[in-house]
């Protein structure tokens, strides 16, 4: 993979589909009758809450290979997910309130489709948490697996609750029935903007797991270092 | 331009730099931590 798409590479382009999505949010998509301006912050919002729904996704399949074949490349996998999908989970909680606040006038309401994505903001945190926390490395990869597992009951249930509840959040723009659904060019800024957002979603993976395989060696040359160190 | 634009941009573009620098930084730590076991290790 680093050969054939090296890092740098894989960086120059996350860096230049940015730039294209952010011409596109701003020069290209109409703007909104009723909202103005602000209904720019859209494009983020949807696209970072889409990365982060795919996020916790990769930690519960992560997590599952680890607990199935106690690998260490499944649970730096897992790892990785929920440190950057901590990120785009952070972004979508952020400019959430910031487009809130000047249509409905509220910066935050207990909703069922916010409470259930403020609960996966909370889950990604129990989870680095776990990590973070739990002395013994195999314990915390463990019961940090068992969170990627059962907290991923949250994902399918907050990306229905605006199908299934009466919610404050507007209604789905894919499948959101009669009055739902974006003009043409709003659908093109924000699928740039979310193939962007998952092209530097990989490139911040990428960086993670060299960061874990970095961890590994370190500790394996340590290991070493002390049983010289004895003999 | 729209403040609550403004700030909302900032802080998605501003997030993902830091996060970026910070993963970068530890990187580069670790890659040192590695170079230096292994003189610390071909020494002896």
């Amino acid at each position: 993979m680093s050969k054939i798409f090296p890092p740098t590479l894989h960086l120059v382009v996350t860096f230049v589909w940015l730039i294209v999505a952010t011409y596109l949010i701003f020069l290209y998509a109409p703007q909104e009758a009723t909202m103005g301006e602000v209904q720019r912050i859209f494009y983020v919002h949807v696209a970072s809450a889409w990365t982060a729904l795919l996020a916790y996704f990769l930690i519960f399949i992560g997590s599952i290979g680890y607990l199935w074949k106690r690998r260490d490349a499944a649970d730096a996998f897992a790892n990785g997910a929920a440190e950057v999908g901590f990120v785009f989970c952070t972004c979508v909680l952020v400019t959430g309130p910031l487009w809130a606040k000047p249509v409905w006038g509220i910066w935050w309401t207990w909703d069922a489709r916010l409470t259930l994505t403020f609960v996966l903001w909370l889950l990604f945190v129990a989870y680095l948490m776990l990590r973070s926390y739990v002395i013994n490395p195999a314990r915390s990869a463990v019961l940090a697996a068992v969170v990627g597992i059962i907290g991923f009951v949250d994902v399918p249930i907050d990306y229905m609750a605006i199908r299934w509840w009466r919610t404050q959040h507007p209604s789905p723009v894919i499948a959101g029935g009669e009055g739902s659904g974006l003009d043409p060019r709003m659908w093109v800024a924000l699928l740039v903007t979310w193939g962007a957002f998952l092209c530097l979603f990989a490139y911040l993976m990428r960086q993670y797991l060299r960061l874990a395989a970095l961890r590994r060696e370190v500790g394996r040359l340590r290991r070493l270092r002390r049983s010289s160190q004895e003999a | 331009m729209n403040g609550y634009l403004v700030v909302a941009y900032g802080f998605v573009w501003g997030i993902f730099t830091f996060y970026a620098w910070v993963i970068h930084t530890r990187q580069q730590k670790l890659e040192k931590e590695v170079e230096d076991l292994k003189r610390a290790l071909s020494t002896k």
